[in-house]
């Protein structure tokens, strides 16, 4: 049983990181594009939908608009770049400064609230409540004599919910994949691997570049929405830290399951995300204090990074002994003509 | 497809490795979000509480877990506590809130208690302070605010402005400075609110704040941020001759002049016997109502050190209520 559980909590903290590290890797490895606006777009996504649902608004619609609200921080971003020709950097950075103060704003829209900011929200998902989430409207609930009340049916409350962000990340993933594989979306591609060649094409670099980050946003808030139904509350420190997380999945994905093709490589980003969160949960399990946590990322991070090298090396010396093994069957068979190089050696 | 499988399968091997060590003691799991003194001392209350009721660590073991300030990292070890331990404690309100979350999530209802929270209804913990909710229960560490105010009318009889200063991202300070605005406002007087975002805006905002027009004092509620910077508003007070209420014992230590504090201790103290009330009677944690802190536990403290830095001299009656704790 114990084993389930792990098993469930890794997946119901990784998957909505599945679609944040999906996000990241549109701007920073399609479009080369090393977009800070991540982690405000994360917490307007998780600040519209908690805020929605807290008023009582159905959780897809509420899911649909931060969605919504992900493309405008990317749109934004994008055309402080693009048209106002500040660095990639700055504009992101510029984005993300201003989401902290819209999150206090549309916290501030809580229902009941007297003043205009609020900093943090929370809402109780009950049976019949007035606050649903999308995984509520599915979850199967007991009704449990001794409190009184009625209660998620353990593990299935559980499996559900992850089965529901499952779908949705399987989603995202399959528009990812199915819109990267358009013409537009090739245009996106090249405008990232080479802008002037992309330009040489007749293609929009300037639009190509606000979509892509506008897309890229959109599933980061996304993420937020999954993240924010699933805690249950948000707060205006909910995003802090995420980007590191997210940036870890891709390299800890891709130096891990590879990126031989587009398909591989979305698969390898999202699953990346998993595995981080099975190695970070072991390592505490087993005992690490959690204090040394951030030494354990980097040290993640350094191995990850490390992976093509180290691989590079193992095959090198495959190939040495490939070559020394030929050699040696060949002077066998008297062959003169090889002889130079095996003295070389 | 196949790396996929050897990391799962071993995951869940060292999973299963891990779920078969078992323990006959009582798991308390501790969730604290991140290095914080007052938060550290309610921990350590909680402790010697339970341990003074018979629950030391013979009989209890306890899981503590530190989210580092990471929300993230914050709700993961949530679940894990909420499924391992027989009962578990959040300290402050983030922390708090995801424990609550997690629980129903999976459906327990294994006894969940909070402290260090100030305002818990506003976090949907409980409905009301009267009593707990289901299996949640626990201790609030909302300021003696009005009676803080009061303090600022004893030291400076003709007040008639005083700033109020705190971080807008944090929802504890945010509650207490409309519940001290609103006192002050009672009382007639003027009421200037300036808000920081995080720690690099701390001392061009609390300059700013000091050197308002015919400003007397200066009221800090309980924030982290400005906890973690104090240095930065000591230096923005020096020699203003504005008086500095901090919230808090250790916050007024760093930065302010007197206050009337919750004891952290105290209050973490209280928070394990009711632990160990609810261990002890097995009840339903929700059967013991909501604690507060009242006037009478809390403490007056001021510093001799600041008060002279900033050039403000206390009242003789303030002084000889309160302790000096440079």
């Amino acid at each position: 049983m114990e084993v389930l559980d792990i098993i469930l909590n890794i997946l119901s903290s990784g998957l909505p990181c599945c679609l944040l590290a999906l996000g990241i890797f549109l701007t920073y490895r399609i479009l080369d594009f090393a977009d800070l606006t991540a982690e405000g777009s994360f917490l307007l996504g998780a600040c519209t939908a908690g805020v929605m649902i807290f008023n009582g608004v159905n959780p897809f619609l509420a899911t649909l608009a931060s969605i919504g609200v992900g493309a405008i921080c990317g749109t934004i971003t994008g055309v402080l770049n693009r048209y106002l020709k500040i660095p990639k950097l700055l504009s992101g950075i510029i984005t993300l400064t201003a989401s902290a103060s819209i999150a206090l704003l549309i916290m501030g829209m809580a229902s009941g609230n007297a003043g205009l900011f609020k900093s943090q929200i929370s809402f109780n998902v009950e049976k019949g409540g007035a606050s649903q989430t999308i995984y509520s409207l599915f979850t199967p609930y007991v009704y449990d004599e001794a409190f009184g009340i009625w209660r998620v049916l353990s593990p299935w409350g559980e499996i559900i919910k992850i089965a529901i962000m499952a779908a949705v990340v399987a989603l995202a993933m399959l528009a990812i994949y199915f819109f990267f594989g358009t013409e537009y979306g090739m245009a996106i591609r090249a405008t990232g691997m080479s802008e002037k060649m992309a330009k040489a094409q007749g293609i929009n670099t300037d639009v190509a570049t606000i979509i892509c980050v506008a897309i890229s946003n959109a599933i980061i808030a996304l993420a937020g929405a999954l993240y924010v139904q699933e805690a249950k509350s948000a707060s205006a420190i909910t995003a802090t830290g995420y980007l590191v997380i997210g940036l870890a999945s891709i390299i800890v994905g891709e130096a891990v399951f590879g990126k031989r093709s587009f398909k591989n490589w979305i698969i390898s980003v999202s699953l990346g995300s998993i595995l981080y969160f099975i190695i970070v949960t072991i390592a505490i399990r087993l005992g690490l204090p959690t204090e040394f946590k951030s030494l354990l990322y980097a040290i993640l991070i350094t191995i990850a990074l490390c992976i093509p090298f180290i691989k590079n090396g193992v095959n090198s010396i495959h190939l040495a002994r490939k070559r020394k093994s030929e050699i040696n069957k060949l002077s066998e068979k008297g062959d003169t003509k090889d002889v130079g190089t095996q003295e070389c050696k | 497809m196949k790396k996929l499988t050897v990391v799962m399968l071993a995951a869940s091997i060292l999973a299963a490795g891990l779920a078969s060590s078992c323990e006959k003691k009582i798991k308390i799991g501790i969730l604290q979000p991140v290095e914080h003194e007052a938060l550290d001392v309610a921990r350590k209350g909680f402790m010697e509480g339970l341990a003074e009721k018979g629950y030391d660590t013979s009989k209890v073991k306890f899981v503590y877990r530190n989210g580092g300030g990471k929300e993230a990292d914050i709700s993961s070890y949530a679940k894990s506590l909420v499924s391992r331990c027989d009962m578990s404690l959040g300290i402050g309100t983030g922390a708090s809130v995801s424990l609550k979350s997690a629980a129903t999530d999976k459906g327990l209802t294994k006894p969940l208690l909070f402290t260090a929270v100030t305002d818990p209804v506003d976090a949907k913990l409980v409905s009301s302070l009267d009593n707990g909710e289901g299996f949640v229960t626990g201790s609030s560490d909302m300021q003696p605010i009005a009676d803080q105010i009061l303090l600022i009318k004893e030291c400076i009889p003709s007040v008639d402005k005083v700033g109020i200063l705190y971080t807008s991202s944090e929802s504890n300070s945010e509650a207490q400075a409309k519940v001290a605005e609103a006192a002050l406002t009672l009382s007639g007087i003027t009421t200037v609110r300036k808000t920081c975002t995080g720690p690099s805006d701390v001392s061009s905002t609390s300059l700013a704040l000091a050197s308002e027009e015919g400003i007397d004092a200066i009221y800090i509620p309980t924030d982290n941020n400005i906890a973690a910077n104090t240095d930065a508003v000591k230096t923005a007070v020096a020699g203003k001759n504005v008086l500095v209420v901090a919230g808090e014992e250790s916050m007024m230590k760093g930065c302010g002049h007197v206050t009337l504090s919750v004891d952290y201790k105290a209050l973490g103290k209280v928070t394990g016997h009711m632990a160990a009330e609810i261990l002890s009677k097995g009840i339903k944690a929700g059967e013991l109502p909501v604690k507060t802190m009242t006037k009478e536990e809390c403490n007056y403290v001021m510093s001799a050190a600041n008060c002279a830095s900033s050039g403000v001299t206390l009242p003789d009656e303030v002084i000889a209520k309160c302790t000096n704790v440079d």
